[in-house]
């Protein structure tokens, strides 16, 4: 207690309390407002921060989402894609059956065609060396059965037929 | 099935039908004989080009009718006619049978087969000699028959209906194209008729082989009288083809008749006229040599939907010598057809095959013809081509070119490469499209020359195994939508990848 | 044969006997004319021989030849000789004969039977023909057996086949088709 009675001196302690206040006063003018102002405008830049980064969160969401939702839309788009495709594929082969069947048809047909041809032609044929055969056959025959007195008689008939009928002009072969 | 009692049977009747009448005919006797012409005294009705009938059944055609005699050219050997032989009328006029019956046969100009497959076993004939048909009975020519050769589909395309002239000197490629035309009519509906006239008939025989051997003897007839048949013959030849393919146009039905050549028909008939003391003219032609032609030809035609829309298309070929296309023959036939494509030795020799002159070669049916996907991709070829010439021509003198001659200089040189192809090759239409648009879109400029053939035959394989469905889409649609636009070139993108 | 010349000789020889009013006679005389042409070559030899002179061959003409015949063939023949138309001589008596035979109002007709005619037949067709041709018939008939029965009766370029070797011709060409 001594040592507090001893040292400190009533007018020292006021002048260093007056001096304290000058201090403060002073300061208060003149530092205080600044770094009150600069300590708001830390947190009020500290706020800002935040919530920037508060909305930046929610961009990055919203991002995302749309960044699924398109992912998703292309993985429709490509489905879809590939499903015409194999459509696309399965008509091809489709037609290509139906070219093939029409082919095979019309091979059929015309096989068939060429079958009746060749009837024809044998048929032709037949007809022919018949038609030759009869008339090869039908000369000796009159060769041998033709006597006088049948010929004579056809030169009568045919004279008869020059009289009456009226001989056309003309061919008919 | 065959049953020989219906034969007998038929012949049986036909006997019992036979009725004898006194008929009195006109006949004449033959006063001389000679070079395959016989005068005949008599035959006062006869009518000209009338049917006679020699006594071995040989037959022959009154075509001079004078005042003391007849002038009958015979259609077959000479050899049996003597003088003093009587020559019967048949009041008819020369027909040949026609129909399918006759695909896949090789017979003479009076339908007898020369082939020893049997008779021909059709009803129907038709004469050769008729009336084309009539401005009303026509419409314009609007479909395309392809040939199968690049250069003609792109650039000078033949429709179905026209008459398309192919001139040029000996061993130019002239029966080359019809064969491949010919060959790729395959798997359509094209009936073909080749009429061979006074060419060596071992020609004819190779040719027969070949459409054999690629299958287009079904739907081919052929028509031969070589040069060892009579002169009367050969005359007569193409007039046979042209009957048999009226068949199938005057039952709607498509048909395509090829003359090779007319040059040794126009000289048949010359010795024909000649022998008959008939006045000779230009370059002894006798004076009708333009209706000789002309008559033939006219009866190619498209004939209207309510008479079948049946077409007939005629390919006439003519020989020129050295080039000349001035000469008498060349000039008529020009004149009469619907264009012409000309043949050249010099292209042939430098490596141009098929030896076509762009330039001079002209279809005046062209773009009506030709399908719209080719118009896309050929369209601006032929003047392309015109300009590449014109450059190439002045590029030879100067050696500093700037680098867009340069460049006209290479899409031209590949253009030109590409255009060219083997014989008995024709191509798809859809393959010839995806081949020009190749070229046309400038994907071949960085290939060297010499390896765009093997690329052709590689992208076309390629396209067919791998990206069919762009041949399916260009054969269905006829015509390149942007999007098939950016698949072939794709297609062709991938096919370079893999090449180099 | 050089026809136009042919008609117009023979012609004119009938226009001349038919003013002279010989045509009966002119027409016997060629023809004897042309027989004995034929049947001695040396006449024709003799007389298309350039070597020998004009005078020498008409007097061969008149030589050779039976003297009566008539003036106007004598003329003919030599004006024949002095054209050089000798060796058309045969031509132009046909023609002559034709132009006889249409004037006479004669038509020839050639039959050609299998065997020989019975005289009766031969009438029968004369008659026939004669009704259905309205003129004088001369018939010349000639037997050949390859026409197997039947007969071919032939004139003025027309022609009736009924022989049995045609008819089986025509039946068989139409069996054939």
């Amino acid at each position: 207690m001594e040592f507090f009675q001893a040292n400190i001196q009533f007018r020292e302690v006021l002048v260093q309390l007056l001096a304290f206040l000058i201090v403060f006063w002073t300061l208060k003018k003149l530092a205080w407002k600044p770094i009150l102002k600069g300590l708001d405008a830390r947190k009020q830049k500290i706020q800002n921060e935040f919530e920037k980064i508060e909305a930046a969160k929610k961009d990055i969401e919203t991002l995302r989402h749309d960044y699924t939702a398109h992912l998703q839309k292309i993985d429709e788009e490509a489905r879809a894609k590939l499903q015409e495709a194999i459509d696309e594929g399965r008509r091809v082969a489709r037609e290509i059956q139906e070219k093939a069947r029409a082919d095979a048809q019309g091979t059929f047909e015309k096989a068939k065609e060429n079958l009746s041809l060749e009837i024809e032609k044998a048929r032709l044929v037949l007809r022919r060396e018949i038609a030759d055969l009869a008339i090869h056959a039908s000369e000796r025959i009159i060769k041998e059965k033709m006597t006088d007195s049948k010929q004579q008689d056809k030169v009568l008939e045919i004279i008869e037929e020059l009289e009456s009928g009226s001989f056309k002009k003309g061919e008919d072969r | 099935m065959l049953k020989p009692e219906e034969v007998t049977q038929a012949i049986q009747k036909e006997i019992q039908k036979y009725e004898t009448k006194l008929q009195m005919e006109s006949v004449g006797y033959v006063l001389q004989v000679g070079d395959g012409i016989a005068r005949v005294y008599g035959l006062e009705e006869v009518m000209a080009s009338e049917l006679v009938t020699f006594p071995d059944q040989t037959a022959g055609l009154a075509l001079n009718l004078e005042p003391d005699n007849v002038g009958v050219v015979i259609l077959g050997p000479d050899r049996n006619i003597k003088e003093g032989d009587a020559v019967k009328r048949t009041g008819r006029i020369v027909e040949i049978p026609v129909g399918t019956a006759l695909l896949g046969r090789v017979v003479d100009p009076l339908g007898k087969p020369l082939d020893g497959q049997g008779p021909i076993a059709t009803t129907k004939t038709r004469f050769l000699e008729t009336i084309p048909p009539s401005v009303i009975q026509r419409q314009p020519v609007k479909e395309p028959l392809q040939t199968g050769i690049k250069a003609i589909d792109a650039m000078i395309p033949i429709g179905r209906g026209q008459r398309e002239l192919i001139i040029g000197d000996r061993q130019t490629g002239k029966t080359a194209i019809l064969i491949d035309t010919i060959l790729n009519q395959k798997g359509g509906n094209v009936f073909c008729i080749y009429v061979a006239i006074g060419q060596k008939l071992s020609s004819v025989v190779a040719l027969a082989e070949t459409l054999k051997k690629y299958g287009a003897m079904e739907y081919t007839t052929i028509v031969c009288a070589s040069s060892e048949d009579p002169a009367p013959l050969q005359y007569l030849a193409p007039y046979a083809g042209c009957a048999m393919g009226e068949e199938f146009m005057y039952t709607g039905k498509h048909a395509l008749v090829v003359y090779d050549d007319l040059s040794k028909h126009a000289v048949a008939y010359r010795q024909l006229s000649l022998l008959l003391q008939r006045p000779p003219g230009r370059e002894a032609f006798p004076g009708d040599v333009f209706y000789l032609h002309s008559r033939l030809l006219e009866r190619a035609a498209k004939l209207r939907e309510d008479l079948g829309g049946g077409t007939l298309t005629a390919l006439p070929v003519i020989e020129t010598q050295l080039g000349d296309i001035s000469a008498y023959i060349p000039t008529n036939v020009i004149s009469i057809t619907d264009g012409q494509i000309y043949l050249e030795s010099d292209l042939f020799y430098a490596g141009v095959r098929p030896a076509i002159n762009v330039g001079l070669s002209v279809s005046r049916v062209g773009g009506n013809a030709q399908t719209k996907a080719m118009k896309q991709v050929a369209g601006m070829l032929r003047l392309s081509l015109a300009q590449y010439r014109e450059l190439a021509a002045f590029a030879q003198l100067s050696t500093d070119l700037d680098k867009a001659t340069k460049d006209q200089l290479t899409r031209g040189e590949r253009m030109v490469e590409i255009l060219k192809q083997d014989v008995f090759q024709p191509l798809a239409f859809e393959q010839q499209v995806i081949v020009i648009f190749a070229g046309n879109e400038g994907l071949l400029d960085d290939l060297p020359l010499n390896r765009l053939k093997a690329f052709e035959t590689g992208l076309l394989e390629f396209v067919d195994k791998k990206h069919h469905y762009v041949l399916h889409e260009i054969r269905e649609k006829k015509a390149i939508s942007d999007d098939l636009k950016k698949k072939m070139k794709d297609a062709v993108n991938q096919f370079k990848q893999e090449f180099t | 044969m050089d026809s136009k010349a042919v008609r117009r000789y023979a012609r004119a020889l009938f226009n001349l006997a038919e003013l002279k009013t010989q045509l009966d006679l002119t027409e016997k005389d060629f023809l004897k004319i042309r027989q004995l042409v034929n049947q001695y070559p040396e006449i024709s030899h003799l007389v298309l021989n350039s070597t020998i002179s004009q005078a020498e061959k008409e007097d061969f003409i008149e030589k050779v030849f039976p003297p009566d015949l008539s003036k106007l063939v004598l003329s003919f023949l030599k004006a024949l000789i002095k054209k050089r138309r000798f060796k058309e001589l045969v031509s132009i008596q046909e023609e002559f004969h034709r132009l006889y035979e249409k004037k006479k109002n004669i038509q020839e007709v050639k039959v050609v039977t299998a065997v020989s005619m019975a005289p009766s037949a031969r009438e029968k067709l004369v008659q026939a023909l004669k009704k259905k041709l309205a003129c004088e018939i001369r018939l010349m008939t000639e037997t050949d057996p390859v026409i197997l029965g039947g007969m071919i009766i032939t004139f003025d370029g027309m022609q009736i086949d009924a022989s049995y070797k045609t008819r089986l011709e025509v039946l068989r060409q139409k069996l054939m088709a």
